[in-house]
Formats: structure tokens, C-alpha cells, sequence
């Protein structure tokens, strides 16, 4: 279920964080791209929440799909093209894939696939559960990034929008 | 917000997109509110999880904050004589493409023209 919504006027609250006073007006022409980011933060919570459930309780009916869906997507994030032509769920937009790269580095990246795997491979091994638990780190950190870049989004550079229109 | 949503429903008669918009608001903060003494629950449970609770919170709270820019401006609308068969064509244009199929368009009052696309089914799926 997807609603797509035209002509907005946004009034945001006041916000504060960790005492601090966030960007307090959510403008209307920012919204679109503070919905990334949040759409980001949900992809993470719901990795977040699934990885939970198996590591602190022994369920297991959301992880193998929730797994799959973020090895798809974090695969895919790094070949374009193909994100294109198949459904992702997270990393299909450039706050998206800004946001990862301020978290996780290549090599996060790659650990976390593989990290992924192991628990898809031998989801009962008692290892596994210590595996999910370094995952729900990896997802929280991606998911309060995602959540400060929703407070204070920053603005795409010239330089980034130049790269952009001839990538597009 | 589900309160006002619910009056929205009961006071004017929407038979479009923005009645759809408003019910789908309404239902989500029901399930939120559903959602909050289960993550309480846990938070006893495993107090070693609060930080990623609490974040977990922020972020559907942060959710609700962006529909609540978005429920005024919709409400607002519906005074407007809005060219319903333009607004009709568009969606079926928009629902022609790949991926967009079940989309709809809400239309908002406000002082700029945007377009807002949020997949709502990853709220559903968090909580």
C-alpha cells in the first residue's frame, strides 16, 4: 500500500534531543526527502525488531524474510542498474545510500552480508544468536542515522547534483 | 491525530483518496498505540534493549509527526472545488506505472506544489 500525495504544507514541531534544539519546521519541500530517511529508519527498526525476536526469544518467523529482503538491498545498493529493474526496499533512493555510507564503510558492508548469510545458513546454531546480536548494533547505528538525518537533512552540493544528472 | 481523523471521517463525506488517507492515518495510530505497552513489555523484559527501543519509538513517532504535517492540509482541501476528473486522470496515469499500481492521490491545501511518496506499507510491517 503506497500513498502518493500531492501539494503539502507542513507545520513541524518543536523538537529536542538529547537536550538540543532540532530543526524545528518541517518545510514542504523537504518532506519527500525526510521521508527517505524515515523510510530508512523503519527498514531498520523492522530488521532491528525481527533480529530481537530470534536473539532474545528464539522466534524466527519474521527473520528469514526480513534477511533475505536487506541481503537483496544491500547487494543491490551496489549496482544501480539492477536496483532499477527489481524491487528493493531500502537503499533505492540517494539519502538512502548517503545515510548507509555515513555508517557502514565497504567493509561493515561486507560483514554485515555476511553476517546475514551465516544466520540464514545455521539459524539454530547457538552462534548465531551472537552473530544477530553484532547485526542489531550495525541496523541501530543505521537506524539513528537515519533518524538525526530526518532531524537535520542536509541539502544535496552542487557537486553531488552535477554527478547526479549525468548519472541519470 | 486518530481522534481528529475519525471526526474528519464522521463530519464530511470523503468517498476519495482523502478518506482513504484519512482511515489509513487513523488505523496506524491505533496500531501504534497497540504497539507501545509491547514494546514497554519488552523494555522490562530486556532492559538491555532500551536505547534500540527508544529509538524504535523516536522513529514512530517521527512518523506520525510527518503525517500530522500532512492531515490539516488534507482536511483543508476539502473545501476546495477541485477538478475531479483531472485528479482521476492523473492517478489512473500514475497507477499505469510499474510499481505505482495501488498508488492514489491525495490532494492537499497548501501554499506550495510537492509531491510526497512514502511507502506506508514499511509502518505496517515495523510494528
Amino acid at each position: 500500500m503506497r500513498i502518493p500525495l500531492v501539494l503539502g504544507q507542513a507545520k513541524g514541531e518543536e523538537l529536542h534531543r538529547n537536550g538540543c534544539e532540532r530543526n524545528p519546521v518541517m518545510t514542504p519541500m523537504d518532506l519527500q526527502d525526510r521521508a527517505q530517511y524515515l523510510s530508512l529508519a523503519l527498514f531498520a527498526q523492522q530488521m532491528i525488531s525481527a533480529l530481537m525476536e530470534y536473539a532474545d526469544e528464539g522466534k524466527s518467523q519474521r527473520l528469514n524474510t526480513s534477511l533475505r529482503q536487506a541481503l537483496n538491498s544491500l547487494l543491490l545498493a551496489k549496482d544501480p542498474s539492477a536496483s532499477a529493474s527489481r524491487k528493493v526496499i531500502a537503499f533505492s533512493s540517494y539519502e538512502q545510500i548517503r545515510t548507509l555510507e555515513e555508517v557502514w564503510s565497504n567493509k561493515d558492508r561486507v560483514n554485515a552480508i555476511r553476517m546475514m548469510r551465516a544466520i540464514l545458513r545455521a539459524p539454530n546454531s547457538p552462534k548465531s544468536k551472537e552473530v544477530a546480536n553484532d547485526l542489531i548494533a550495525m541496523f541501530s547505528g543505521l537506524q539513528n542515522q537515519a533518524l538525526w538525518n530526518f532531524e537535520q537533512p542536509k541539502p544535496v552540493s552542487p557537486r553531488v547534483m552535477q554527478r547526479l544528472c549525468q548519472l541519470a | 491525530m486518530d481522534d481528529y481523523c475519525r471526526e474528519q471521517e464522521r463530519s464530511q463525506a470523503y468517498a476519495d483518496a482523502s478518506g482513504f488517507f484519512f482511515k489509513y492515518v487513523e488505523n496506524l495510530a491505533a496500531g501504534i498505540k497497540q504497539e507501545l505497552p509491547r514494546q514497554i513489555e519488552r523494555a522490562s523484559k530486556f532492559p538491555n534493549r532500551l536505547p534500540i527501543l527508544r529509538s524504535n519509538i523516536w522513529t514512530l513517532k517521527n512518523y506520525l509527526r510527518l503525517l500530522h504535517a500532512l492531515v490539516k492540509p488534507a482536511a483543508d482541501a476539502h473545501t476546495l472545488t477541485i477538478p475531479a476528473p483531472l485528479v482521476d486522470l492523473a492517478s489512473d496515469q500514475l497507477q499505469a506505472v510499474e510499481a505505482m499500481k495501488k498508488s492514489t492521490i491525495v490532494v492537499l491545501l497548501g501554499s506550495e506544489l510537492m509531491y510526497f511518496r512514502e511507502f506506508s506499507a514499511r509502518v505496517r510491517d515495523a510494528i
